[in-house]
């Protein structure tokens, strides 16, 4: 398995949340080919006019364009809809929960203040999407 | 109708103004216009004028008068507005022996009517009246109440008229009357204070004395003359002599004076904003008295003066209780706005409330809810008294002196409620104030007894004037004193003030509702600040704790390690605590989802759900009978079950623990989860519903947070229910609660 294969886009405008993401995705044991945006204007902008990544992180809660209207974007998007994205937010509120499963989204992992635990969520995360699953 | 009454009240019908006849000591014509020509004449003109009757007829007044007298007549009274109104005019001298006639003329359906009285005493009055009439005027103004005012008017028409007995007789609303004030010969029986049926003044002879003020009869013996002839040729109908003071007086009335002893009568009426407010009524006893124009004239003035002035003296006589009045108005206006509304301010000023008017007690109504102060009805007899009200009353202000007269309920408690002042201050609902007066046991000095005024003769039962005169009292209950004029224009007022108060009080509620709407979402933003923006930091402070423990492990001692896990420790505890602050607010926000939910699985699940740690304590779980379906939100009740279980089985240090899930039936059912664990102090009961209040220590029976019992409680009032403890320290605890979504539900709507 090439790393082309594992690429993933992550929409994160907390510096440190995104640092907590790289130190769980390393202790997954695979190499991943990150792109960071920490706004989802610029990623939607990217996705354009580049080649579509394997998995979508998306935070919710933004600043600008928020995770619920981006993830409705893309996923009304002909093209961008074909991508999975993952919810990776704070917020346990379950009428976010309900939206963002109603609006496409594959996935939905709390970031815990548990460092263990959210690794834990990030290695059953991407064993399912790389090592189960057929991707597109 | 066979049973009618007979009473004095028969000769309602007598047709007093036509009698056909008039007084003896003078003359009437009745003349045509233009012409002058004689048309009617009393038959006694032979007697005064010395010139039949039958040949004045059809004569011209010229061939009575002397030719000054006619031209007077015709170039200076007839041409002014005569009609219904008596005129009277100077001497005039008639006949071959020249005798004086006072004159007095007026016009009445068509017709000239010319009274001539003989003056039978000498005028040594006459010049006196008009120098006294001044004075007396401005005494009677200074006069300070009503009725001593109307003690001086009776003392200056005596004056003027020497007659034996002036009083000043005044009506009650049902028309008996009363003799208000009263001047008399000193060896006179005293008639003061004296009441009088209605019957005794007949309903016509009442309306009679609107339009014409005066009535004089000189001899009640002397008897009448007819009029000649008794048909007006021009009119073809009896002579209406309603303005005529020659008026014969009906002969039920002469019977009537008779009885009384009384020989010669002046009466003028007193008339109050148009209705007959009483009679400046006079008695000769021993001999016939004829009272000269000009007295008569300054008498009709003095009584003139009282009509004017009578509403300014009774205005004045209430001045100082309305100044009162006034002054509580202000200071019940300034409690009322002091207070969250107009109803908890006056009931926080009982005695200002209950004395703000002359009465002994005040009832508050507003919608269900009854408060009585002082001595009032019961609130059983309140609430038909409203009831009455509702129905057969549409004015704001409403006063009785008698409540038995529309709530025959309250009859029983006229002794202490006898009289009702009722303030309406809602069209949709009854809210009334209601203030209640007791009743007033008063003794009624009748002239004669007044129910019997009938005799029984060989025809029957004949309709008589009454012959006896003596005191006969009566006791007249049921009845408070009756309510003034300036207490129901206080009302009024007072009802102004509070309905003002209550729109005032309305506008504050609704700003602060608009308040309490943004302070709400200002909470909603909060919660998800506290969601995502406190977590997050923590998060943080959390993750680069890890990856110190982690990646700096060998620059790290063991102390150091230490500490780094109690910082995560704590921050892992923050992040309960704030999490559990939200699920709180989270459940008073949101919208629940409601549907019919089977208890009985959902207890099924939450124990399958709670499996591990059920076995892991070995904790006995006893179901009784299977729980109902009620109406609510799943999701939550599902969290009331699991909060309880879970409490119960780990507040427990026996042994042998069980926990028991039942429900009480009932118009309602009551659940309950019992344990037989630690138990819970009485003093604790309610402080363990407070947010992340403990009653252990932090790692005691596992932990936690704290906000369980807090979370469940409002769960359970958000579906209208209610959750209560019954504990006994060391022996275990019951939790009870009910639900009850459809009375949430109705609320719900209806404030909406």
């Amino acid at each position: 398995m090439t790393t082309e294969n594992l690429s993933i886009l992550i929409i994160e405008d907390s510096d440190e949340d995104y640092e907590a993401m790289i130190w769980a995705l390393k202790k997954t044991g695979r190499e991943y080919a990150l792109t960071r945006f920490d706004k989802a204007d610029n990623a939607i902008a990217y996705l354009k006019i580049n080649q579509l990544p394997s998995l979508l992180l998306l935070d919710l809660n933004l600043s600008g364009l928020s995770g619920h209207e981006t993830l409705k974007i893309i996923k009304t998007d002909e093209r961008l809809c074909i991508i999975p994205v993952v919810i990776v937010t704070t917020s346990s509120d379950p009428k976010d929960v309900k939206f963002c499963f109603c609006n496409g989204a594959s996935g939905y992992i709390n970031k815990p203040v548990n460092f263990e635990k959210f690794a834990e969520s990030v290695q059953i995360l991407t064993d399912y999407w790389f090592k189960a699953l057929v991707l597109p | 109708m066979n049973n009618e009454k007979i009473d004095l009240t028969n000769c309602d019908r007598e047709p007093i103004h036509i009698p056909g006849s008039i007084q003896p000591h003078g003359v009437v014509l009745a003349i045509a216009e233009p012409s002058l020509k004689i048309l009617q004449v009393s038959e006694n003109a032979a007697e005064l004028f010395g010139c039949a009757a039958a040949d004045l007829l059809d004569e011209t007044l010229e061939k009575l008068l002397a030719p000054e007298d006619v031209e007077y007549l015709k170039s200076q009274i007839l041409p002014k507005n005569l009609e219904a109104s008596p005129r009277y005019l100077p001497t005039f001298r008639i006949g071959s022996e020249k005798r004086e006639f006072e004159v007095i003329v007026h016009r009445y359906e068509g017709l000239l009517i010319l009274e001539l009285e003989e003056n039978s005493i000498s005028s040594a009055v006459p010049l006196e009246i008009y120098a006294s009439l001044k004075s007396t005027l401005s005494q009677l103004e200074e006069a300070s109440n009503v009725k001593e005012f109307c003690r001086r008017a009776a003392e200056e028409v005596r004056a003027f008229t020497n007659f034996d007995r002036v009083m000043i007789y005044r009506f009650a609303g049902d028309a008996s009357g009363e003799v208000f004030a009263e001047s008399k010969r000193d060896d006179l029986e005293a008639f003061l204070g004296m009441h009088y049926p209605a019957a005794d003044i007949p309903q016509q002879a009442r309306a009679l004395y609107i339009k014409s003020w005066l009535r004089f009869k000189v001899d009640n013996e002397a008897a009448p003359v007819a009029l000649v002839p008794q048909i007006n040729p021009q009119t073809g109908k009896p002579l209406d002599m309603s303005y005529a003071v020659l008026r014969s007086m009906s002969p039920v009335h002469t019977e009537y004076l008779r009885n009384m002893g009384v020989r010669s009568t002046m009466s003028i009426s007193i008339i109050k904003d148009g209705e007959l407010w009483g009679l400046v009524a006079c008695h000769h006893y021993a001999a016939p008295r004829y009272v000269a124009h000009d007295a008569r004239m300054a008498c009709e003035l003095l009584a003139h003066f009282l009509s004017l002035q009578m509403s300014a003296k009774e205005a004045m006589e209430d001045g100082e209780y309305t100044l009162r009045l006034n002054t509580r108005h202000a200071e019940l206006v300034e409690i009322m706005l002091e207070s969250e509304d107009f109803a908890q301010g006056l009931m926080k000023e009982e005695s200002r409330f209950l004395n703000w008017i002359d009465a002994d007690g005040v009832a508050l109504v507003t919608g269900d809810e009854i408060n009585l102060l002082g001595k009032t009805p019961n609130a059983e007899i309140v609430r038909k008294i409203t009831g009455c009200l509702t129905e057969q009353v549409a004015d704001e202000i409403f006063a009785t002196d008698n409540l038995a007269d529309i709530c025959a309920d309250a009859a029983d408690c006229k002794e202490y409620a006898a009289g009702l002042l009722a303030m309406r201050l809602s069209i949709y609902a009854p809210t009334y104030l209601l203030w209640f007066r007791p009743e007033i046991s008063q003794r009624v000095n009748w002239a004669g007894e007044p129910t019997k005024l009938t005799e029984s003769s060989e025809f029957g039962e004949r309709l008589t004037p009454r012959k006896s005169f003596d005191l006969w009292v009566e006791q007249v209950g049921g009845k408070s004193a009756p309510w003034k004029n300036c207490e129901l224009e206080a009302s009024a007022n007072l009802r102004r003030s509070i309905m003002e108060i209550v729109v005032r009080k309305a506008e504050a509620l609704a700003k602060l509702n608009a308040e309490l709407e943004h302070s709400n979402i200002e909470l909603d933003s909060f919660a998800y600040i506290a969601s995502h923006d406190l977590k997050e930091p923590l998060r943080g402070i959390h993750n680069f704790s890890h990856f110190l423990i982690e990646g700096y492990a060998d620059k790290l001692e063991a102390d150091g390690q230490e500490k780094l896990q109690t910082l995560m420790r704590l921050t892992q505890r923050m992040e309960s605590l704030i999490e559990s602050l939200l699920q709180y607010s989270r459940i008073g926000r949101t919208q629940l989802t409601v549907s019919e939910v089977n208890l009985n699985n959902l207890l099924g699940e939450t124990l399958e759900m709670m499996q591990t740690r059920i076995s892991e304590t070995d904790v006995e779980i006893r179901l009784g009978k299977n729980l109902p379906t009620v109406s609510g939100d799943e999701v939550l009740l599902r969290e009331v079950f699991t909060n309880l279980i879970t409490n119960a089985v780990k507040y427990n240090d026996k042994p042998k623990r069980w926990v028991e899930v039942g429900f009480v039936e009932g118009e309602m059912p009551t659940f309950f989860v019992r344990d037989n664990g630690i138990g819970i102090p009485e003093k604790n009961y309610e402080s363990i519903f407070r947010i992340f209040k403990r009653l252990h220590g932090r790692e005691a029976f596992g932990g936690g947070v704290g906000a369980g019992l807090t979370i469940t409680k409002k769960i359970v009032e958000r579906h209208g229910g209610q959750i209560r403890i019954e504990s006994v320290p060391q022996e275990g605890t019951t939790f009870y609660f009910t639900l009850n979504m459809e009375a949430q539900t109705g609320k719900s709507a209806n404030e909406a």
